[in-house]
């Protein structure tokens, strides 16, 4: 699918932005835009980087980070603060440079005309799924934990409007209290699963993924965006493939885009 | 882009080109087996600088899928992997990926991972109708992340003997042979090599290593064990490579954690003629065209004419005490 289009290249980062406030403004998530241009232009919704998390050989992997957004040559990532990686990506100053490997992955399919995007965001996996809501268009649901999220919250709302977001979180204390899940077996979440040519697509945490799966009625295209641990990101080591009904896929080439109800969940651990 | 353009720019006082065992390649580096994809529409472009040729992933008889569960851990300076030789099988590599890997016009090594000396002959048949589009079959026998055949193998001279001598029966091209870190004894296992007609000599491939995942309270692979490489092994393969060119006149291609040209150069003065770089591509996708520019400059203020000339001079530093 990629064709030889992946590169590596330097990218300075231009700014950076911590969504969270309080304790939560170091874990993120973050917004980081950083001048990409050529990367940034072949690009596409679901599609993925590689970016290093400093200079040396420790941490030794790249890690892999939704392309959450591209503003002319500007590229931005949506980073959450998981593990030592993420942490010193986050502590980068603007200006400082990274190394980008990208763009990789097969992206979300393109919506066709009269093709209505129904995007279900689980925290941080609204990356990709702002990015295809720009420039696709559709709406976006976004499950979060508590109200620590509210910068992410605002950030989805800046970019696409409030009309096009609904917010649930665990605790209630953000819009509506629940999980995309919950949300779409209520009478509301039904009303809007039964548009016509609605087709779902989904990223965030993986038992929000295969629960979708199993709670989406059948007709519905649906498409979910994995994460799993990566080596080289294009498709030489084997080490991120994915249980699928085609055998063992790689997320970082067949995926991490894959047909929702192909994934074998059950499989996954 | 073609591999004339990829190869020998850096610094054209300096030749890089090597003779391995019957095999000339226009750098003394090599894309290590299993970290490439098979598929030329896939490379990365920009990693082809200076790339002498490149390994196959592991090859075996029928398709395997592979291992379950994780497959790759970070760890220190490196990376542990549990692949468990997922491929396509030998048929769909000589019908189907190396044409297309062939008219690249890098060459291709095959890596074949054998489940037993049966399996020899008609593994290596389809190799050796696809001609001149291998130029070397590089016998694996150290494959951690497998049951039948891999590093069972390669452990001691007599393992060794029996798969070379197998394999030569059927190959007879360049047959390189991949050893294991794991072999107790680096030198016997190399003249195990040497004595049943390998033509050069692979040292060596990845170190058994675990992990545990503290969350799940369970080992992390499926398989409990995995391979360890990347910058974190690099010392301890210079180290086999050394021990190797002790006791042979083979040619020897270090393998295990190269991530710099000072690192290829170390292995070159140790005794290696050429490298394989793995993990390194994990990191960094120009690696093979850095090195070969270090390399270059590093050989030419050696006053020295050929990469080559570099090879083995480590060795007589007591000549310069
Ligand atoms: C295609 C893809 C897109 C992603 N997009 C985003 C994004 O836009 N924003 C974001 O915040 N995160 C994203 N992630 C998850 C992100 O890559 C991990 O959170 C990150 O690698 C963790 O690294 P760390 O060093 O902070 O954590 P550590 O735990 O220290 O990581 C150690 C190793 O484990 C891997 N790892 C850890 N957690 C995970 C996980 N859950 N899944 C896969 N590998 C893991 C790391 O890559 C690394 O190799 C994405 C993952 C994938 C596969
Ligand atoms: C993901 C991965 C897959 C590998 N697969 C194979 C293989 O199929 N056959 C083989 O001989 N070696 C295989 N290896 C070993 C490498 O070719 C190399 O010898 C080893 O990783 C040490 O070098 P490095 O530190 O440069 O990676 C693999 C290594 C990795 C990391
Ligand atoms: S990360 Fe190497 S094949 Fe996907």
């Amino acid at each position: 699918m990629c064709s030889g289009t992946v590169e590596e290249r330097s990218a300075r980062l231009v700014a950076r932005t911590f969504l969270g406030g309080g304790a939560a403004r170091e874990r993120g998530p973050l917004l980081l835009e950083l001048d990409a241009p050529e990367i940034a232009a072949k690009s596409l919704p679901g599609q993925f980087l590689l970016v290093t998390c400093g200079e040396g050989s420790d941490p030794f992997l790249l890690r892999p980070l939704a392309v959450a957004g591209v503003r002319g040559e500007v590229l931005s990532l949506l980073v959450q603060v998981r593990g030592e990686g993420t942490r010193r990506l986050a502590a980068l100053a603007p200006g400082s440079v990274l190394r980008l490997r990208g763009p990789l992955g097969t992206p979300f399919t393109t919506p066709k005309e009269a093709e209505r995007l129904l995007c279900i965001a689980g925290g941080v996996g609204a990356a990709p799924l702002l990015f295809m809501a720009e420039r696709w268009g559709g709406s976006v649901l976004l499950g979060v934990p508590d109200a620590s999220w509210e910068g992410l919250v605002h950030h989805c709302v800046s970019r696409i409007g409030s009309s096009k977001v609904t917010v649930l979180s665990d605790d209630g204390s953000l819009g509506e209290k629940g999980n995309p899940c919950s949300f779409l077996a209520s009478e509301k979440g039904s009303a809007l699963l039964a548009f016509p040519n609605t087709r779902i697509c989904a990223c965030g945490p993986t038992g929000m993924l295969a629960a979708l799966a199993e709670a989406l009625p059948p007709s519905l295209p649906y498409e979910a965006s994995l994460e799993t641990r990566m080596g080289c990101g294009y498709g030489g080591c084997l080490g991120c493939v994915v249980p699928t009904e085609r055998g063992r896929l790689r997320a970082c080439v067949e995926g991490p885009v894959f047909a929702g109800r192909e994934v074998r969940w059950h499989e996954l651990g | 882009m073609s591999w004339d353009d990829v190869c020998g720019k850096s610094n054209p006082g300096v030749r890089l080109s090597v003779c391995l065992g019957g095999v000339t390649l226009a750098s003394p580096v090599l894309l290590a087996s299993g970290v490439w994809p098979m598929d030329p529409s896939l490379w990365p472009v920009q990693t082809l600088r200076g790339v002498g040729g490149i390994c196959s992933k592991g090859l075996t008889l029928e398709p395997r899928e592979g291992n379950s569960g994780i497959r790759i851990w970070e760890t220190p300076c490196g990376v542990l992997n549990s692949i468990g030789l997922q491929n396509r099988g030998v048929r769909v590599f000589v019908e189907e990926e190396l044409p297309r890997m062939a008219a690249t016009g890098i060459p291709v090594i095959a890596n074949v991972a054998p489940a037993g000396s049966v399996e020899m002959e008609p593994l290596l048949a389809p190799l050796r109708s696809a001609g001149a589009s291998v130029v070397a079959v590089e016998l694996n026998l150290s494959c951690p992340n497998v049951a039948d055949g891999g590093m069972a193998w390669g452990k001691t001279p007599e393992g060794i003997r029996e798969a070379v001598r197998a394999a030569r029966g059927c190959w007879p091209g360049p047959l390189w042979v991949k050893l294991t870190p794991q072999a107790p004894d680096m030198a016997a296992a190399v003249r195990a090599a040497e004595d049943c007609g390998a033509d050069a000599v692979v040292v060596a491939n990845t170190w058994l290593g675990a992990a545990m995942d503290l969350k799940r309270r369970r080992p992390v692979f499926d398989r409990i064990v995995a391979g360890l490489s990347g910058p974190a092994v690099f010392p301890l393969s210079l180290r086999c490579v050394w021990e190797a060119a002790e006791a042979t006149t083979v040619p020897l291609i270090g393998s295990g954690g190269i991530a710099s040209w000072e690192n290829v150069a170390a292995m070159l003065l140790a005794g290696a003629t050429a490298v394989q770089v793995g993990s390194g591509l994990f990191r960094d996708l120009d690696l093979p065209g850095k090195i070969v520019d270090g390399l270059a400059a590093y050989t030419a203020s050696s006053g020295f004419g050929e990469i080559s000339d570099l090879v083995g001079t480590g060795r007589k530093y007591s000549e310069y005490r």
